[in-house]
């Protein structure tokens, strides 16, 4: 897994690039100028050889062949170490005079490795050898000593190595800085990225001062955080703006009206609907400041004030306090409750969406109903569901239930803002958690996942 | 009791201190935070109510500098805000108690007089008494005209908020607050049916109720008259 990841990164990708084409650059050069140099070696032997052969051929022009054996007789036995090795045979391979060991069956350039035994007095290795035919039926192959060709050769062949192997480190070492340099830049972004996802709204991505295109994609990435934060933060206060502005004249309503129903001289009759009125006030500004908490909520701002809560605890404090109510109507609420399970997070919204899911059961299944609260921790996560085996609710309307304002054509008389869902699942996002509706055979299920926190 | 309303939203101040002097206290509305805080730190006053959201100086400040000034009254916040966070922060700035806009008047009045004779628990009091009723925290039993009453942990902390505040009257969101820490508005009546659960317990069988019920208010035990 680990591994995978790493060889996947842009950083490592480069490098094997340029790892590749160092080396692809080095053996070339090295092809290169170790032939250049091979070349230029024989060609000078070669040319020493030429010059030999003309001495030798021209001197004894026009050809005769008693004196050309005595020449190369006269040369082989002439010095110690000898420079040339010389032969002649007639066409048909027959010795005449000079070295017997020496190859030339037929006209050209050949080069000739020398065994351990043979005369090696003019080389321990390998000899370049020109053979040509000289006219009446002969053939006079002349070699020299090219033993030292193979030597530099040797040494050349060592040479490219070395270099080749330095210059393979050499940028293994600087893909690999890139590699690092590229990665911790990315890593940057990336936790910036994620900062802010978790609610740290005024992250940035650092800069280094260089104004290189890290720099230059960092600066645009923060002007447009910038900004979303600005209009974030507007309409924010677009929303708070209008909780004052519209809650506060509800809120003079509600309290004009509490003072008259508060009136002892007044009917009865007329007390009855004021306080049917102040309700009426009651509930819409119980909507009101639902819809704005969904937002609120929603906007990811409560995440920087996130502690571990025990949410077994939560669960249990809403299955006791819901335990009795629950039995005035024919319910049971039953907890199947783990223990010590934590989750980084709001404990107040955390109890308030459990709490709402057990109320909407109660609310929306008849008498007798058992409603299960079961929070547990997973491989996965964190599952916490609460289950009914009411009538449950038809396929189609099921992922619907969450959406604001909807109400389910069975629950359309009961009363309800038609946002306690909502809530629940803004929570749950908040949280990071998924909510599902499914098929509690019979009845209603609603789970939401809470996965485990990489990060924690 | 000596009370320092600060709202700027004048039909609310002048509902507040209506309400309050019909109640018999002394009310000093100030309508901005600058006045407030003057008279907030000028003068001794048995609690402030003051709203969070106010024009130049807001609420959150006000308690801000008057705690650092040392003036320990008790402070009540106020607000139109939806709630997420505010009551943490209100909290962490020195306020003993909040309560969001709009609110029936008898929870202002409630939570006032809760605060205000907020005895100091000293470390001694370990027995709480009402009437024939008495309560043991360390031992954490009831009994009731020497009858031991047997109470479920929750039960028994409800009659404990309830005896703290003997003769004042709890509202149900204090209760939900301070019993069950539920910081919102449940639509199931939680406190409804545990009060009479916890009544079933405390007075049924017993010559006289203590629990009372204050219509439109909410609870209160009192010895009787």
């Amino acid at each position: 897994m680990r591994l995978v990841k790493w060889t996947r990164g842009t950083g490592i990708r480069i490098a094997a690039l340029t790892l590749v084409l160092v080396m692809a650059v080095v053996s070339l050069l090295g092809v290169f100028v170790y032939s250049l140099v091979d070349e230029a070696l024989r060609d000078r032997v070669r040319s020493r050889i030429a010059e030999e052969s003309n001495r030798l051929v021209l001197d004894h022009d026009p050809l005769n062949i008693e004196r050309l054996m005595t020449a190369i007789k006269q040369r082989t036995r002439e010095e110690t170490l000898r420079r040339f090795a010389y032969r002649l045979t007639l066409q048909n391979g027959q010795h005449l005079a000079g070295d017997t060991w020496l190859e030339g069956s037929s006209a050209g350039w050949h080069w000739q490795e020398l065994d351990k035994g043979m005369d090696q007095s003019i080389s321990d290795g390998h000899v370049i050898i020109f053979t040509q035919a000289l006219d009446p039926g002969l053939m006079l192959s002349i070699g020299r000593d090219a033993h030292w060709i193979a030597d530099v050769e040797e040494e050349l062949r060592a040479l490219f190595l070395w270099a080749l192997a330095l210059a393979v480190s050499a940028a293994l070492l600087i893909s690999l800085l890139i590699r690092h340099l590229i990665a911790r830049r990315l890593a940057a972004v990336t936790n910036t990225a994620r900062a802010i996802m978790y609610g740290k709204l005024t992250q940035r991505i650092p800069t280094t001062g260089a104004g290189d295109d890290f720099d230059r994609i960092a600066n645009t990435l923060n002007e447009m955080l910038d900004r979303t934060r600005a209009l974030m933060e507007s309409l924010t206060q677009v929303t708070d703006d209008i909780a004052h502005d519209l809650r506060t004249p509800l809120g003079r309503l509600r309290q004009k009206l509490e003072q008259v129903r508060d009136d002892a001289t007044l009917p009865n009759r007329h007390a009855v609907a004021l306080e049917q009125a102040v309700c009426e006030a009651d509930g819409l500004l119980g909507t009101f400041t639902a819809m704005l908490r969904i937002a609120q909520i929603d906007s990811g701002a409560r995440r920087s004030d996130f502690r571990p809560v025990d949410v077994t605890e939560c669960a249990r404090s809403v299955c006791e306090a819901y335990e009795l109510s629950a039995e005035d109507t024919g319910h049971k609420v039953v907890g199947t409750i783990g223990s010590g399970v934590k989750l980084s997070g709001d404990r107040d919204l955390l109890v308030q969406m459990l709490a709402n899911l057990v109320e909407n059961a109660i609310t929306h299944t008849p008498s007798g109903t058992t409603i299960q609260l079961s929070v547990r921790q997973t491989a996965t996560g964190i599952e916490v569901f609460v289950a009914d085996d009411g009538p449950g609710v038809p396929a189609g309307e099921r992922e619907k239930i969450f959406q604001r304002f909807y109400r389910a054509e069975a629950s359309r008389t009961t009363p309800g803002t038609g946002l306690g869902l909502s809530l629940v699942a803004a929570i749950a996002k908040l949280h990071g958690g998924t909510i599902t509706a499914a098929d509690n055979k019979p009845g209603l299920r609603v789970s939401t996942l809470f996965p485990t926190d990489p990060h924690a | 009791m000596k009370i320092l309303v600060i709202e700027d939203d004048r039909d609310t101040g002048a509902y507040i201190k209506k309400g309050l002097e019909e109640a018999g206290h002394v009310v000093d509305l100030a309508a901005t935070g600058r006045d407030g805080l003057f008279l907030a730190a000028g003068e001794t006053y048995d609690v402030i109510v003051a709203d969070r959201r106010l024009p130049g100086l807001d609420g959150l400040s006000i308690v801000k500098t008057i705690r650092g000034a040392g003036v320990k009254t008790p402070v009540i916040f106020l607000t139109t805000m939806t709630g997420v966070g505010d009551r943490v922060a209100g909290l962490e700035a020195g306020a003993d108690d909040y309560l969001i806009k709009p609110f029936a008047f008898a929870e202002l009045l409630a939570r006032i007089h809760a605060l205000t004779r907020r005895p100091p628990m000293s470390a001694a009091e370990t027995v709480l008494r009402v009437a024939d009723l008495e309560m043991d925290l360390i031992a954490r039993k009831v009994q009731r005209a020497a009858r031991e009453i047997d109470l479920q942990p929750r039960e028994f902390r409800l009659l404990e908020f309830l005896m703290r505040n003997a003769g004042k009257t709890v509202t149900r969101t204090m209760l939900l607050e301070g019993v069950w820490d539920f910081h919102f508005d449940p639509k199931t009546n939680i406190v409804e049916t545990h009060i009479s659960r916890l009544r079933g317990k405390v007075d049924r069988g017993f010559d006289c109720e203590l629990i009372e019920t204050v219509r439109g208010a909410g609870y209160c035990i009192r010895a009787p008259r």
